[in-house]
């Protein structure tokens, strides 16, 4: 069952009436395991294929009461190996590629998830700093069909106190966000998700052509605009993928902790993990960052290098985060790319102070140039790194050579260059709303409801809208009209073209919720005691107009990119 | 209740809103006259559906439900020249739903959908014309079953079923109201489609920092005139489409007439004029000319069925190409077909 599915908006519909009707406790526990177990077979349909993913997840249990038994630090170490290597020997890691398996085809879809939210049971229950959890429990949590594909990685302290109450029903402002989100999520998922996968699989060929025939110039721009694409890709895709989760977990009695925060705000390498994918990284950083920097620090430590073995375990805890994405050595090599990456952040940031004194250090980070460069180096290798999801072996090899090195470094400066003056066009425009176009009609304090805020809060809405229709007047004229690609056109056609195209840019920036704080404002002004029926025409609305956006796209919305690991 | 209340208002609200949409679509779609004839080659058509046919083919198939029987054309782009405006046939209703690209597995799938389609009155009183040529029996003939098959399924009024079949999900009875009801989709799915051309246009302009060639208006591609270097290019790629006659295709010609003959309808296999130059060009024409009556035989031996030879009836300078005929020989071609619809004129029981 794809997410994007009507069988998967039926389920969740379903998902959502069942667990809020039906009391806590053991009808709850039932009635959600009944729910994840019927997601899992939608996957292959079929039992077989399904046996050894379960096998694991029962094993994972037997690990549980056994390190909740001997609670001694090697017994508890031999658990986590064991489960690492039977996770290891089931994803067909070229490593163990020579042991046998199966006699039949098998799914690992969601294994690498199933395998982290175990250990962290196995772990903590072995440390002693979480009761082994009944075993309904355990299954619901790692079975939980709202995470299985992709996450996010909730901690089982979180979860389990919600499997045992029923939660009390949201309030109308809560079901609102948790409705928009999903929408909004659906039209990352389908629509912005299929325009850029579309464009990436244009990309493609070009890049392998320029790689082959060497032409340096125009590989790196295609290598600049394909990473540039595949990361905004995977970023829509993934986030949008979280939004329907998260906003279904919420109208379901399920709350899902958040796994992105606003990621293309980043200031450098480290900032940005804790803005992507961040339960990942949260849980690689109680589990594997810290337990690495402990050691190394019972070894090796001295308060003058505490920071630089800080670095080498972040160097390490990075490795494996690329291993665990893959199997071949490609995720090898991706990992050895986000190490690097990481290290030389935390490196930079252990002596940068030490060059430019402490003061100087912070007033160059406030610095918007620096900012900007910062952000755009870091989103840029991000971008370069995320190669190794899409390219192919004989790319591989051809970039390595001296044309796909120069096509490499140069799509990567070219990528930093860009990114820097976008950066600086967005926080520009952004800035002149916000502070000379908005501020000046916030309420007053003592000021709020009644007359001024009507008008204030409609004078807020109409530049919102202004600024919606403006963003997408000028995406049509430049995709359309400064490229010449309306040259011949009739007028007629010409102007009619560009009115299609900006209404389209329109409606999307709407059904993502780009409209949604200057109307809830305006709603809450002018209908006080209506708000709630206000807000749900107003979702009615923008339903319809996701709804439509999907179905348009509904024969090219590209595959769960993270579905893969 | 607040959980009740504002799902029931926003779906009221979505609802409301399609209701709307729906109602003005039609007005639309009367505006334009598309419920009262398919015609898939017409400038209507497209403006509304498409160029290439198959969404008119399939969503407009309510204008084939008519209290008078129907004259439906089946065939590939160069049948979509003859619009079915153009026929003047008393006691008949004319449709034609050709599709661009169109082989005769398509050519299947569009009878089966017409014959959905059609007015229960007028069973056995319908003429279905197959426009054929040398074309749909090359081995590798019909490059959209796949694009026809998915938009058929597009809106969950069909699903796959096994080996490429597709199956209606709702029943007969509910077709023509479902296919009013998706009208606010297909007009959407009509302008994205318009903006994914120019997207895919700016595409080419970010990668190559060129748009590409601009479109050519068809009405412009029409006064083409087809020089001695262009006929030889054309020549070499219809070999290169065309490297031998399958006889399987003359098989599932057998199969679209015993479909359409069965329920007592008529069937009329007109065998399409393609430019001298492009007939003696190619060896794949001759062979052919030689199998096909052979080939057409099994079709042609159905209660119902028959053939009309218009091979000789254009001249060279009637094309603008390859295979298809300027507007006014489709004109023609509507003339010679719909007189020999109904008088019978011409129709022959062989392809000798």
């Amino acid at each position: 069952m794809s997410l994007t599915s009507l069988g998967f908006l039926g389920f969740a519909a379903l998902s959502i009436i069942l667990l809020r009707i039906l009391p806590g406790g053991g009808w709850r526990q039932a009635t959600l395991l009944g729910l994840d177990a019927a997601f899992l077979y939608s996957q292959t349909d079929a039992l077989l294929p399904l046996l050894p993913l379960i096998g694991f997840v029962l094993l994972g249990y037997v690990a549980v009461i056994a390190a909740e038994r001997r609670r001694a630090r090697h017994g508890l170490g031999l658990l986590v190996l064991g489960m690492v290597a039977i996770f290891v020997w089931l994803k067909r890691y070229p490593l163990v590629s020579a042991l046998p398996t199966f006699g039949f085809a098998f799914t690992v879809v969601g294994l690498s998830y199933m395998l982290f939210r175990i250990l962290h049971i196995v772990i903590d229950v072995g440390q002693g700093s979480l009761n082994r959890p009944r075993f309904v429990s355990y299954l619901n949590y790692v079975f939980n069909f709202l995470c299985l594909l992709s996450g996010p990685i909730a901690r089982l302290e979180d979860f389990e106190p919600q499997l045992r109450v029923r939660p009390p029903l949201p309030s109308w402002r809560e079901i609102d966000a948790a409705a928009q989100r999903i929408l909004r999520g659906y039209v990352m998922v389908a629509v912005l998700a299929s325009i850029a996968t579309n464009f990436v699989n244009l990309l493609k060929p070009e890049f392998s052509a320029a790689l082959v025939h060497g032409e340096v110039a125009h590989g790196v721009r295609v290598y600049a605009l394909l990473t540039g694409t595949y990361l905004f890709n995977l970023y829509v895709n993934f986030s949008g993928y979280m939004e329907i989760v998260i906003g279904i977990g919420v109208l379901a009695g399920l709350t899902l902790p958040e796994n992105f925060n606003f990621p293309f705000l980043s200031k450098n390498f480290l900032d940005l993990w804790s803005r992507w994918h961040i339960t990942l990284s949260n849980w690689l950083k109680f589990y594997l960052f810290n337990a690495v920097l402990k050691s190394l620090g019972a070894r090796f430590g001295t308060r003058s290098n505490m920071a630089y073995l800080g670095a080498i375990a972040f160097f390490v805890t990075f490795v494996v985060m690329g291993i665990w994405h893959g199997t071949t050595y490609i995720f090898f090599v991706y990992g050895l790319f986000l190490g690097a990456g990481v290290t030389v952040n935390r490196l930079w940031q252990i002596w940068a102070p030490q060059w430019l004194g402490k003061s100087g250090y912070k007033n160059l980070q406030q610095r918007q140039w620096y900012f900007q460069l910062s952000r755009a180096a870091t989103l840029s290798y991000l971008a370069v790194a995320l190669t190794s999801f899409w390219i192919t072996d004989q790319q591989a090899a051809a970039l390595i050579r001296p044309d796909g090195l120069a096509i490499f470094l140069g799509g990567y400066v070219g990528l930093v260059a860009a990114g820097t003056m976008a950066g600086f066009a967005w926080d520009g425009v952004s800035a002149f709303f916000r502070k000379r176009l908005l501020a000046p009609w916030a309420p007053a304090d003592g000021e709020k409801g009644g007359g001024p805020e009507v008008r204030r809060a409609g004078r807020v809405l109409l530049i919102s809208l202004l600024a919606v229709a403006l963003a997408s007047m000028v995406v049509a004229l430049v995709s359309l009209d400064l490229t010449g690609i309306l040259a011949g056109s009739s007028s007629v056609r010409r102007l009619a073209m560009l009115a299609l195209m900006a209404g389209a840019c329109a409606a999307i920036l709407i059904s993502v919720g780009r409209l949604e704080p200057a109307v809830a404002r305006w709603r809450d002004a002018v209908f006080p005691r209506r708000g709630r029926d206000a807000a749900a025409i107003w979702l009615g609305f923008r339903a319809l107009l996701a709804i439509n956006l999907v179905l348009l796209m509904v024969s090219s919305i590209p595959e769960f990119i993270y579905k893969a690991f | 209740m607040s959980f009740l209340r504002y799902s029931l208002i926003a779906v009221l609200t979505a609802m409301g809103l399609y209701a709307i949409m729906i109602f003005g679509t039609s007005l639309l779609f009367n505006g334009l006259k598309l419920s009262r004839q398919l015609d898939t080659g017409s400038l209507r058509s497209d403006a509304f559906f498409g160029t290439t046919g198959e969404l008119a083919a399939i969503y407009n198939r309510s204008a084939l439900s008519t209290a008078r029987p129907q004259i439906i054309l089946v065939g590939a782009s160069n049948f979509q020249k003859v619009l079915a405006s153009e026929f003047d046939v008393p006691g008949f209703a004319v449709a034609n739903i050709s599709v661009d690209g169109s082989g005769l597995a398509e050519m299947e799938r569009l009878v089966e959908l017409a014959d959905e389609s059609v007015s229960p009155v007028t069973r056995g009183r319908n003429i279905f014309v197959i426009g054929v040529w040398y074309g749909p029996f090359c081995t590798v003939h019909g490059t959209v079953l796949d694009s026809l098959n998915q938009q058929l399924t597009r809106y969950g009024l069909y699903r796959f079923g096994p080996d490429k079949s597709v199956v209606r999900t709702i029943p007969r009875s509910l077709l023509l109201p479902a296919l009013t009801a998706i009208r606010p989709l297909l007009v959407e799915q009509r302008v994205w489609g318009s903006l994914e051309d120019a997207g895919r246009s700016f595409a080419r302009f970010a990668i190559f920092g060129d748009a590409g060639p601009v479109t050519v208006d068809q009405m412009a591609q029409n006064n083409v005139t087809v020089d001695v270097a262009d006929r030889q290019k054309l020549i070499e790629e219809r070999k290169a489409m065309c490297t031998q006659i399958d006889p399987a295709n003359f098989v599932m010609l057998d199969q679209i007439v015993d479909r359409i003959t069965r329920n007592g309808d008529r069937a009329i296999i007109v065998d399409l004029p393609i430019p001298q130059w492009h007939a003696d060009g190619v060896p794949m024409f001759a062979v052919y000319q030689r199998d096909k009556a052979q080939g057409f035989s099994a079709a042609l031996s159905h209660e119902g069925a028959s053939y009309l030879d218009l091979q000789s009836s254009l001249r060279d300078e009637d094309f603008y190409d390859s295979v298809h005929p300027r507007p006014l020989a489709a004109t023609k071609l509507s003339h010679l077909i719909g007189k020999a619809s109904i008088e019978r004129d011409g129709l022959r029981q062989t392809a000798q």
